[in-house]
């Protein structure tokens, strides 16, 4: 797919992570099944405050956010935050996603190998794996959760600064803006820590454990790469991440649609960096593979 | 994969217009509501600077709006809208007919009678025309008091005739409403119409000067409403501060507030908001020994009565 010398040079590896998918646009097949269960998914909380939905979904609206959020415009309210909830994009990531993915790398590799691409042979390949790759998808969640309560602490403490002047009100200023860049931050280290694990599950048919070994031993060596090469793609979320913490700044005057676009946008978005990162650490897996 | 795509776009657009089509509309006309509001508000900021095209382009949004919509349940709303935004334009007649409406159409709801009144009132009273505002707030006292309206209108009359200038009236309002206060508080008995009309009554008294009676009403209700839902913290504080500011502000009196405190805490130990009233016992015969001002409590949220 690419010769030694590219393959430590991010820009480079992402290209040609990039091309592979011009080229076999096979790869992006189960990428098309995420995208439609979660616009589905959209969709249903989109409706979910108009009848006949509000008939299931009123009662729990009301009960968890207030009888307030189930009319115009507040119900763009909920409709953002639960659509974008930690707890939903986790469940459908661990328990879907990790199939997808899965799917995609057999592709991945059915190509590098030469081989005819049979989607029916790429499905059959991830599912027998599920179990393994749905603990390889739970393992990034879960770290990045514990990430979060950790710098939860640090922002819990920096709500208590007083300060309104001097170098105590610039650190809980600094805290404080930051929250929604470092989560940002927070998930691409965390898929950093576990990136190798689902290629190994699936190229190398290996079960949890070996997967993880072979993991950390290809991170011992390129994680600060890795790392770069995750962050790169990431970056694109940036616009979404600046128009939803300045919301308050233009609430006025945009209309209350823009919070569901700006959460759609943003789950566009974040299969988008999937695709890029699973595609390109699945080259970098197989040219180290290869280098072997 | 072209055809899969396919194949998914027609199912998300099929359940986007089935979902559509059996909306009852409801959310519709929250939007066009809002959006309505959204221009009644910029109107608002400068009512003077506003042609009168949009004045009457708004009106016709909304009489759309309760064409479109006449059954909903927000449609009554809108009359009271529709006046409010004559009274911007200083239309008088007009924004009166906009809540003539609203009672012609729905008589049967008490809320919103009293509200289409009140604005009544208020136009009257923006043109200087009081007795036909006083005649509009009467009508509030003898048709809709059950309503929180209602409740007011009495303590309103007297505010309004001293604001003119007769005090005759005031006096008069003033025996009037705690005549009503009274009624409502037997009417209905336990509901927050009662525990409003006993909060009223102290108010009225405070108005016609008889400071010692107001306090001890607001003392009373304390112990009778202890353990009631109605006797919410902000509830508690606003009464704790109103019998600390008339009694110890006015008055000079730090043993009043003290001796209704004391004997809420004898009737009621172990009550949530013991700590907080032992507190500002606490505080008043502090001040009391140093003869200086009234400072107050700090109450929390939910306070453990076992602190």
């Amino acid at each position: 797919m690419s010769s030694e010398s590219k393959s430590k040079q991010p820009i480079a590896l992402i290209k040609t992570a990039i091309s592979t998918l011009f080229t076999h646009p096979q790869i992006l097949s189960p990428y098309a099944i995420i995208a439609f269960y979660e616009f589905l998914i959209f969709e249903l909380l989109f409706f979910a405050p108009r009848y006949p939905l509000v008939t299931f979904f009123g009662p729990i609206i009301r009960k968890l956010e207030g009888e307030v959020f189930l009319h115009y415009p507040f119900s763009y309210y909920v409709l953002a935050k639960w659509f974008q909830s930690t707890l939903l994009q986790s469940v459908i990531f661990v328990v879907l996603n990790s199939f997808f993915i899965g799917v995609s790398i057999a592709i991945i590799n059915a190509i590098n190998n030469g081989q005819p691409v049979i989607l029916k042979a790429a499905f059959k390949r991830a599912a027998a794996s599920y179990v393994h790759l749905f603990i390889g998808a739970a393992l990034p969640v879960a770290t990045m959760i514990g990430l979060s309560q950790l710098h939860e602490l640090v922002i819990n403490r920096a709500l208590v600064i007083r300060s309104t002047s001097g170098i105590y009100y610039i650190l809980k200023q600094m805290v404080l803006l930051s929250v929604p860049y470092f989560n940002l931050f927070l998930a691409v280290f965390s898929t950093a820590l576990f990136i190798y694990v689902i290629p190994g599950i699936i190229i190398d048919k290996k079960k949890i454990f070996g997967a993880l070994a072979s993991n950390f031993k290809i991170l011992w060596k390129s994680f600060g790469f890795t790392l770069l090469v995750l962050i790169l793609p990431a970056l694109i979320y940036l616009p979404v991440i600046l128009l939803q913490s300045t919301t308050s700044i233009y609430k006025d005057a945009a209309p209350p649609e823009l919070l569901g676009i700006l959460a759609i946008v943003g789950v566009i978005l974040s299969i988008v960096i999937d695709i890029i990162h699973y595609t390109t650490m699945t080259t970098y897996y197989l040219l180290k593979k290869e280098e072997k | 994969m072209k055809k899969t795509i396919i194949i998914f776009l027609f199912i998300l657009l099929a359940v986007f217009a089935v979902l559509t089509f059996l909306d009852k509309g409801e959310y519709g006309m929250e939007k066009q509501l809002w959006r309505a509001q959204k221009q009644f508000e910029q109107i608002a900021r400068d009512p003077k600077a506003v042609p009168d095209q949009n004045y009457e382009g708004l009106v016709n949004q909304y009489r759309k709006i309760i064409q479109r919509f006449p059954a909903n349940g927000l449609t009554r709303k809108i009359y009271i809208k529709i006046g409010k935004i004559y009274l911007l334009k200083k239309d008088y007649v007009k924004a009166r007919a906009g809540f003539q409406e609203a009672l012609t159409r729905y008589p049967d709801d008490p809320a919103l009678c009293a509200e289409a009144l009140m604005h009544i009132g208020n136009s009257f009273e923006l043109e200087a025309k009081y007795d036909e505002a006083k005649t509009a707030y009467r009508q509030i006292i003898g048709q809709y008091a059950a309503t929180d309206i209602g409740m007011s209108m009495p303590m309103y009359l007297i505010t309004l005739n001293s604001k003119i200038g007769r005090p005759a009236d005031a006096e008069k309002a003033s025996a009037e409403a705690l005549v009503f206060y009274d009624a409502i508080a037997k009417k209905n008995p336990e509901t927050k119409y009662a525990f409003a009309s006993q909060r009223m009554s102290a108010a009225v008294h405070f108005a016609r000067g008889d400071t010692q009676k107001g306090i001890h009403l607001l003392g009373q209700m304390l112990n009778r409403y202890a353990d009631s839902e109605m006797m919410t913290p902000q509830q508690i504080v606003l009464i704790v501060k109103t019998i600390n500011t008339m009694s110890v502000a006015n008055l000079k009196d730090y043993d009043t507030p003290i001796a209704i405190y004391q004997d809420f805490l004898n009737q009621h130990p172990r009550h949530q908001y013991s700590v907080y009233l032992q507190k500002t016992i606490n505080g008043l015969k502090e001040l009391k020994e140093k003869n200086i001002g009234i400072r107050f409590q700090a109450v929390p949220q939910s306070q453990n009565a076992q602190e």
